[in-house]
């Protein structure tokens, strides 16, 4: 049973992948180009030297944390949709302690990672707090709040934080910045961050009792309720967590790639999250590996269109589709008669063997 | 008087459990004609069947003498059957006209000549002497105007029929005497009229002829002017009861519980209780018994601590509750069986263990360090154990709850509530939609539960329930307590007739 299931969830997104790069390559041909070598060109990109890897760790690193973060909220049954605005008041907190406070060094990194985090967790209490006390839509709310955080940053870089007449706030000092794990690779201790923060959260949804009872509150409020669980508590307990998350993200981001706030920061980087957490089925795991997978071909799609001449925008729409069919898949194999056949179709071959 | 509508040998099985079986209705021409029977009866279903949203599994509809196949609630309105539901289906947003027109055959068209319409609704309601507001939102409007409305829709789509599901329920009783001078216009006009309800007093007053139904099956159909409330009751309730399997106890332990004077959402007759002052001993089953909807899910609530009692107090093993939390009760060892298993006793997307364990995660059996890492294995060992000992019948322990039969689940809750002892058990509607088999074993857990020394209070609107098992009747009836009886020889005329609010 438990098999069968786990088998259907994993045959699911990659079923949408492959019929994405279908459409993808139809596209390319009909664009003029070789789909196999407009391929080729793409995982050459994300593989083909040490450096491409690292810069596909690199661009994994952010999506990560907001993949966890969107996963997180909807493990306890709420829809945090401000993963973005959260990701950015963390930057906005890291880079306020890093280029104002006169700290340098590993003590300093230690404390912007720390303040990125609770920035975010303050954001994202915010919806928490409003949905628990007042009922608000907290997917309206947190929306709204992206605009604002991204509305705020904007205002900080160009006037407080700004540095000269640019409109973009002074970089994280050197000694500050988060510190690459082989000197010749661009790759920083931030994806170890991420991946230990992936690990700690996949360890506290399935292996604790806390987070087994946010699980409860998420798939069942009123029986939560009913077995003495408070589930406004939990409400407003996993907003926090999952803003800091995003902060704690943000805080990353800044520190080991950005270096400092500019116009078109992190852009995006919100819905990707909620996209890759339900493509992963709320899996923190599985969470990493698709945004390894997005970030993969955001890396080859450059190098694509530098070999092939195919737009990068065709990856946008490979993407697009693989969120497209992920969702509808995903609702797919729930409903009654898909799921009556699949069980007599995967019962069958398991007589077979 | 002519036949309208003939509904011979309904049957209508869901799985393995009848909800209808081989029940006979007939309704004339300009008669009122009631049903009457308890929750889950059959009433409802009845009803669905003749308003073509079940098919029945065997039996045949007959309409003006022919014979029918409603496949549909559109077809039920096009052959005449108008349906009002006790929660009534308008638009809140939209005027009283709008509703009333809203999807009739004569606005399908790309324009609505509104102006027509509204001449032919004000016609129709002078006629009935239906006392509406065209114009006004449904929002703005009382519940029993809200109520003329539907029954104006149905009329205004030709009904010939009007089934009229406990149509009192809601309403005040000025408003209920509106309605029943409706219903007499009605009867004049040569329209019939179903009339769903279990208010002894209404029934006799409106009534033409009554049809008894209990558990799924026809008792009888009678003459209303040859009958009396008290003999109805009887029928609804049945006095052919076997005689309890159970010995009852006569003097309980110390009180577990104690409710004195306690009032909530007093005004409200059917969702609030009104000074209720009830106590559970050890070792004794006290059984709540009325009809559905007369203030037992608040109770419930309140003695699970869900809800926060308006007025009163609650004494819980001898000292006064302050604060109404559901995990207060749960630290005081109290057990809940609530009313339903799926909404509120069961995450239904997780396993049967995970269930098990719901409220003992935190337990050094389950987890080390106060809930940081859990057991898995202790879990799964635990599940297997308690899968053996309350006979829950699934593939494996993981399978999701959701899959398992009604009998199971509650298996599943029972499981978890008894197993730690409690000393007060609240069951509500414990073994609603069970088969014999579950039901007995259900019974059966909450006797041995009362031998362990806990408090068990039991409430059900299935009476039978209450007197196999309960050593005390308490009746409850429009929020209040209408008398306490003991459950040994227990008088179940006067029980029927205070149920019924006499």
């Amino acid at each position: 049973m438990k098999i069968r299931k786990n088998l259907v969830s994993i045959l699911v997104p990659l079923a949408s992948v492959l019929l994405a790069f279908v459409i993808g390559a139809i596209i390319i041909a009909a664009l003029g180009s070789n789909p196999v070598s407009a391929v080729g060109y793409l995982f050459q990109g994300a593989f083909g030297k040490a450096n491409n890897i690292a810069s596909t760790l690199v661009k994994a690193t952010p999506l990560i944390f907001t993949g966890l973060c969107a996963c997180f909220a909807y493990r306890c049954g709420v829809f945090n949709l401000g993963g973005e605005g959260q990701f950015i008041m963390g930057s906005i907190a890291t880079c306020w302690v890093a280029t104002t406070w006169g700290i340098e060094g590993p003590g300093a990194t230690l404390l912007c990672l720390l303040f990125g985090a609770v920035a975010g967790g303050l954001w994202g209490a915010i919806p928490g707090i409003l949905k628990i006390t007042r009922g608000l839509n907290e997917m309206i709310v947190s929306i709204m709040l992206n605009y604002v955080a991204t509305l705020f940053m904007g205002l900080l870089y160009t006037s407080v934080l700004r540095e000269g007449n640019v409109p973009q706030t002074a970089a994280v000092p050197d000694a500050t910045q988060l510190q690459r794990i082989f000197p010749d690779l661009r790759v920083t201790w931030g994806i170890i961050i991420a991946l230990a923060v992936a690990a700690v959260v996949q360890y506290f949804l399935f292996s604790t009792s806390k987070g087994f009872q946010l699980r409860a509150v998420g798939l069942n409020m009123t029986a939560a309720e009913f077995n003495g669980f408070s589930v406004k508590k939990y409400i407003l307990y996993s907003f926090i967590v999952s803003g800091a998350l995003a902060g704690l993200g943000g805080s990353v981001e800044l520190l080991g790639t950005q270096y400092r706030l500019i116009s078109g920061y992190a852009v995006g980087y919100g819905f990707d999250g909620v996209a890759m957490a339900l493509i992963a089925q709320l899996n923190p795991v599985a969470t990493v590996v698709v945004a390894y997978f997005f970030a993969v071909l955001r890396t080859g799609a450059n190098t694509m269109q530098a070999g092939t001449g195919v737009p990068t925008s065709v990856i946008g729409i490979i993407q697009a589709l693989v969120i497209v069919f992920a969702v509808a898949g995903t609702a797919l194999v729930k409903l009654p008669h898909i799921r009556q056949w699949l069980s007599n179709r995967l019962e069958k071959k398991g007589e077979v063997k | 008087m002519e036949e309208l509508l003939r509904m011979e040998h309904i049957t209508k099985q869901f799985g393995s459990v009848y909800a209808n079986r081989d029940i006979n209705l007939d309704v004339r021409r300009g008669e009122v004609h009631t049903l009457l029977g308890e929750n889950g009866a059959g009433k409802s279903t009845l009803m669905n069947v003749l308003f073509g949203l079940y098919q029945p599994t065997a039996g045949k509809i007959y309409l003006n003498g022919e014979a029918v196949k409603i496949a549909s609630p559109a077809e039920a309105v096009k052959k005449g059957i108008g349906m009002v539901h006790q929660h009534f289906m308008l638009v809140e947003a939209m005027t009283v006209l709008e509703n009333i027109i809203l999807g009739d055959r004569r606005t399908t068209g790309l324009f609505i000549d509104k102006e027509a319409r509204r001449k032919e609704i004000l016609e129709l309601a002078e006629r009935y002497g239906l006392d509406v507001e065209l114009d006004k939102p449904i929002t703005e409007i009382a519940v029993g105007a809200q109520q003329r409305v539907e029954i104006l829709k149905a009329l205004y789509r030709g009904a010939e029929l009007l089934v009229l599901d406990e149509p009192t329920a809601a309403l005040t009783d000025i408003e209920t005497e509106g309605l029943f001078a409706i219903i007499e216009k009605l009867k004049s006009e040569n329209k019939s009229v179903i009339f769903i309800s279990h208010k002894m007093r209404e029934v006799m007053k409106i009534s033409d002829r009554v049809t008894v139904l209990r558990a799924g099956q026809t008792v009888c159909t009678l003459d209303c002017r040859g009958t009396d409330s008290c003999q109805l009751a009887n029928l609804m309730i049945g006095r052919d009861l076997a005689p309890s399997r159970y010995e009852k106890i006569e003097t309980p332990g110390a009180p577990v519980m104690e409710l004195s004077h306690v009032s909530f959402h007093k005004s409200s007759k059917h969702n609030g209780l009104n000074d209720v002052s009830l106590t559970v001993g050890r070792g004794e089953i006290v059984g709540i018994a009325g009809v559905d909807g007369n203030g037992q899910s608040q109770l419930a609530q309140i003695v699970t601590g869900v809800l926060t009692p308006e007025e009163g107090v609650v004494d819980l093993k001898g000292s006064t509750v302050a604060r109404f939390t559901p995990n207060g009760f749960i630290l005081e060892n109290v057990s809940h069986i609530p009313e339903d298993r799926n909404k509120m006793g069961l995450i239904g997307n997780m396993s049967v263990q995970d269930n098990l364990v719901l409220k003992s995660t935190e337990d050094s059996r389950f987890s080390d360090g106060h809930g940081l890492h859990l057991k898995k294995k202790a879990i799964h060992d635990y599940a297997m154990g308690m899968q053996e000992k309350y006979d829950i019948r699934c593939e494996s322990v993981d399978q999701e709850c959701r899959n398992l039969s009604g009998g199971n689940q509650q298996k599943v809750i029972l499981a978890r509530e008894l197993e730690g002892d409690p000393d007060l058990l609240v069951a509500v509607h414990p073994t609603r939609g069970l088969d014999i088999g579950a039901t007995r074993y259900v019974h059966d857990s909450m006797i041995d539960a009362r031998a362990r020394g806990c408090g068990v209070l039991l409430i059900s609107a299935d009476f039978d329930e209450v007197l196999e098992v309960s050593d005390r009747i308490i009746v409850i009836f429009e929020g209040q307590i209408m008398g306490v009886y003991s459950g040994k020889n227990p008088p179940i005329e006067e029980i029927g007739l205070a149920m019924a609010g006499k």
